[in-house]
């Protein structure tokens, strides 16, 4: 159940993505083995930890990268149409209108010496090509009446002016702003936010979705986030897919041990005094050659010298969802428990 | 010697009605009206912390909970109040004697790459605190930055490393090493983990609670995240607008958290449990300006028990029943048998 191979219900589809930047005239591979399929109404969580590739795949999708980072990818596909055949015209007009995203760090995405109004009317003139000028600002205070805040008054007002909070909720406002809107990525959209604002910010996210029947791609390192948004979980390590499930499998039956340790590590509230799980090591440089499985050296449930030799490919686990782990598809699977 | 009585049963620290305040603005206008805004960072905070306590301080941005920790230590001069440090009063300390008390009272930042000098290789770095303080010589110097760096968990392979040549997690070990160097007796730690992967925070946590106990330091955690609050606190304050809402063991506030900010920042948090997703309704409003501050109890227009003279009083911090300190004209207080007082019905 949880593996969506239905092509005819996906929005968004991607298959083989490789995304590598240049530092130094050297490339330096940040995506090297990415795919993912997305259906409307469906939020798939995209858990990793710092430089797992899990936002450069986000920007990889939406087109977002331009030279000398490189995206080569098998496809792309956006509701039957493979972005990387677009114009530059069509992709400008493709994203914010079928396609938007919602950024980490709400004060740095407006333009601070521009008014709200004036910067939401912009999104509206590109892609809303149903609304007469006359009728932008009504439908601005609509739109923002969609996200809780009243914005009645207030167009005229600068981004400082406003609330971490309250700007998270206009960014999001204006990224659904089309009404063509299929896909939303959000990149660790609650990351800057205090908690109880974040409880807010997820709660009208996973309202907005289930309203409009959109698709959203969540970028976050935090596995109590995802809990309580997605329904699909990719896990991502070292630019690569480690593992993925729906979300009731990954967190009571996590296969892949990248995954199982990183639960473990999570403190538990109210915690119960025991020493927390410490995994070793930390996640390598994207430039480290390193063959075999990229997790190896921190691993706790290494099977044997096949973890260093080869890297274990992405196949279907036992829970129904995919692992790129040599102990996958033999059992007992990983039963050794460590302290 | 200025450390004063070493008696295990006097706090380290301690702060009494300790305020800070910022003026801001101080353009034109404010020449001419005389109106002088001011953001009340920290509003009349008192608090103790036991030898070999750690007192978590959580709340949310504009807290206030880095200025205290921050004003504590006397980074940020106060604007009223006192501070004592081990029955010793520094409030007022000049310059070089308070120089000198720093030996004993050293932070760890939140952000390791920002509180390094970026050209300094690691061992230095460790060392900076000793040749500030005058503490040995070079050689000893050294040797003891060795040893503090294995203390952390590193091995002297790092000695000569730069710190862009090593992890965030490892840094921000470095970041602790350096804090020891003078053999402090308190530390303040502000937020050392947020900016650490998950994998590594548990490393840095459990490397932090060790050293605690090792070395008898008395902690002071400031942080954003209760599940990492819980795993270190001994004794938990709750800060809301500059004060204390509410303080206690970390039993009575996790067992039965009385102020309502503190019940609804603990229902907020999000849990790892896909079966307990959307459960809890998300609380309302947002943490006021500093600036202008409600009246009466600052927290009352985001509060589901607010009456009528939570508009006009602030609450004192009184002890209720659970045993703890909270500041909620709604919550019983600890003399008042519960049956005497009757709670306004919570709308569901």
């Amino acid at each position: 159940m949880s593996e969506p191979v239905s092509p005819a219900t996906e929005v968004l589809s991607v298959k083989g993505l490789r995304t590598s930047y240049e530092f130094r005239g050297a490339k330096v591979p940040a995506v090297k083995e990415f795919s993912l399929s997305v259906r409307p109404g469906e939020i798939v969580g995209l858990v990793g930890e710092s430089g797992s590739g899990k936002s450069t795949a986000l920007k990889s999708i939406l087109g977002m990268l331009k030279p000398p980072a490189e995206v080569q990818a098998d496809e792309i596909v956006l509701d039957g149409r493979d972005l990387r055949s677009l114009s530059s015209e069509e992709s400008r007009r493709m994203r914010g209108g079928e396609m938007a995203m919602i950024f980490q760090d709400p004060i740095n995405s407006f333009n601070p010496s521009w008014t709200i109004g004036s910067q939401f009317r912009r999104v509206l003139r590109l892609h809303r090509p149903d609304l007469k000028r006359s009728e932008y600002d009504a439908e601005i205070i609509r739109l923002l009446k969609g996200v809780g805040i009243d914005g009645r008054g207030k167009l005229n007002s600068y981004p400082f002016q406003f609330s971490q909070g309250q700007l998270q909720r206009i960014m999001i406002a204006v990224a659904c702003s089309s009404t063509n809107l299929k896909v939303l990525l959000a990149d660790e959209p609650t990351t800057s936010l205090d908690v109880t604002i974040e409880a807010q910010v997820l709660e009208l996210l996973r309202g907005l979705c289930a309203q409009r029947n959109l698709a959203m791609v969540l970028v976050t390192h935090d596995l109590s986030v995802v809990a309580e948004m997605c329904d699909k979980v990719i896990v991502m390590y070292a630019g690569r897919v480690v593992e993925v499930a729906n979300v009731y499998d990954l967190f009571e039956r996590p296969q892949h041990p990248y995954t199982q340790q990183l639960l473990k590590a999570i403190p538990g509230f109210p915690h119960d005094g025991q020493r927390l799980y410490a995994m070793r090591g930390s996640v390598p440089s994207l430039d480290e050659k390193i063959t075999g499985c990229t997790f190896a050296a921190r691993c706790d449930s290494l099977l044997g010298p096949q973890c260093h030799a080869t890297a274990p490919a992405l196949v279907a686990d036992d829970a129904g969802g995919l692992a790129a782990c040599h102990r996958v598809g033999r059992t007992p699977l990983l039963a050794k428990e460590s302290a | 010697m200025p450390s004063g009585t070493q008696n295990d049963n006097a706090p380290v620290v301690g702060v009494q009605n300790l305020k800070t305040h910022f003026p801001v603005g101080g353009g034109l206008l404010s020449r001419f009206t005389g109106k002088q805004e001011v953001v009340h960072a920290l509003d009349g905070v008192s608090l103790e912390i036991m030898p070999g306590q750690t007192l978590a301080v959580i709340g949310e941005s504009g807290s206030g909970k880095s200025t205290l920790g921050r004003t504590i230590l006397r980074l940020q001069e106060p604007t009223s109040g006192t501070i004592s440090f081990r029955g010793q009063d520094v409030t007022r300390l000049g310059r070089e004697p308070l120089r000198r008390q720093r030996r004993k009272m050293q932070m760890v930042f939140q952000n390791p790459y920002s509180s390094v000098n970026r050209r300094n290789r690691l061992t230095d770095i460790i060392a900076e605190p000793m040749l500030v303080h005058g503490i040995g010589d070079a050689a000893s110097r050294r040797a003891r930055a060795l040893e503090l760096l294995e203390l952390v968990g590193l091995n002297a392979d790092f000695a000569h490393r730069y710190p862009h040549e090593v992890s965030g997690g490892q840094l921000q070990r470095v970041g602790i090493a350096r804090a020891l160097a003078t053999e402090p007796d308190f530390l303040v730690a502000d937020e050392p983990t947020a900016s650490l992967d998950v994998s590594v925070r548990a490393q840095v946590m459990n490397l932090l609670k060790d050293l605690k106990s090792e070395l008898g330091l008395t902690l002071m955690f400031i942080s954003h995240d209760l599940a990492v609050v819980s795993y270190v606190a001994d004794r938990i304050a709750v800060m809301y607008l500059g004060r204390i809402v509410e303080i206690g063991t970390r039993q009575q506030l996790e067992s039965a958290p009385q102020h309502p900010y503190t019940q609804a920042l603990f229902k907020a948090a999000p849990k790892p449990d896909p079966r307990r997703r959307g459960k809890e309704p998300a609380p309302v409003g947002e943490v006021p300006s500093a600036i202008n501050r409600p009246s009466g109890c600052h927290y009352h227009p985001r509060c589901p028990l607010a009456m009528e003279v939570c508009r006009q009083e602030y609450p004192v911090l009184e002890v209720k029943v659970g045993g703890q300190q909270a500041a909620c004209h709604a919550v019983p207080a600890a003399e008042v048998p519960a049956g005497a007082v009757t709670l306004p019905v919570v709308p569901a």
